[in-house]
């Protein structure tokens, strides 16, 4: 099992990256609010404010996703976050990168073990 | 997850023409009986609508997904329709719809339904793949069109 973990830049995609997300049987995910490094450094600390730099790279907001995966779901996910997101190396885009997990309670079950009725 | 596997010839439905929901639902219906898929036109009517009264399907831009579950079936259906003119489908504040994507699944198989309707929703957020199924000039083309758009996604 692996953590994965997104950070995706525009807010918009988050839609289409959760009806992937299920599309591929990954049933949780946790989304959390979050701001960019340079979003926080060109508003908030005066000697760095205003710089196009790193104004150009930041959105008000950026969207975080944690989710725990098999291991044969993680190349089909940074996939669909590519697709969805463009390619991750260009730069304003997103970054996602996954973490091997020692243990894990309280994972959802995949859509369909339980049977509950649509 | 591809709509693929589960798009078939005899269950695309070009230029519909219904005058609000409930005639849509019951083209949809026909077709699925006429193709020997449901053991009840009116059942499967009645699911359909059912799920459209307690949530609308409607998913915007002209789009919306009938979905029901309906006992009997070997496995779930995908019907793919559009519309000669816009039809008037779920609250009145809802955009008129023109390209459907009606889902049937058994009992048992939720999350394949589940991950049927996640698949349609991605697409729909690609207007120019969606502007190219609805400028189909027949069924043939339009199930091309959505195998063409179907194939462009992960």
């Amino acid at each position: 099992m692996h953590l994965l973990i997104a950070v995706v830049n525009d807010p918009e995609k988050i839609d289409e990256i959760l009806s992937g997300y299920l599309e591929l049987g990954i049933r949780g995910a946790t989304i959390l609010n979050s701001e960019g490094m340079g979003r926080v450094l060109s508003h908030d600390i005066p000697i760095f404010a205003g710089l196009q730099t790193l104004i150009s790279r930041s959105r008000p907001q950026n969207r975080t996703l944690f989710s725990v995966l098999e291991d044969e779901k993680i190349e089909p996910a940074l996939a669909l976050l590519q697709e969805v997101c463009g390619d991750l190396t260009a730069p304003a885009t997103g970054i996602a990168f996954t973490l091997p997990l020692d243990r894990v309670v309280g994972l959802a079950r995949e859509l369909g073990d339980d049977q509950d009725g649509l | 997850m591809r709509l693929s596997d589960y798009l078939r010839e005899d269950l695309i439905l070009h230029r519909l023409t219904a005058v609000d929901g409930a005639e849509a639902l019951d083209a949809f219906a026909s077709l699925f009986e006429e193709g020997g898929h449901i053991p009840s036109r009116v059942e499967a009517v009645q699911a359909l609508a059912a799920r459209e009264e307690a949530h609308t399907t409607c998913l915007g831009r002209g789009v919306a997904i009938p979905h029901a579950t309906l006992p009997g079936l070997p496995d779930p259906l995908l019907l793919v329709a559009t519309a000669g003119a816009p039809v008037s489908f779920g609250p009145p504040e809802s955009d008129p719809v023109d390209l459907f994507f009606v889902l049937l699944s058994p009992p048992g198989r939720e999350g394949e339904h589940i991950k049927l309707l996640a698949r349609i929703c991605r697409l729909a957020q690609h207007p120019e793949g969606l502007d190219e199924v609805r400028g189909a000039t027949d069924g043939k083309a339009l199930l091309e069109a959505i195998l063409r758009l179907d194939s462009r996604h992960v």
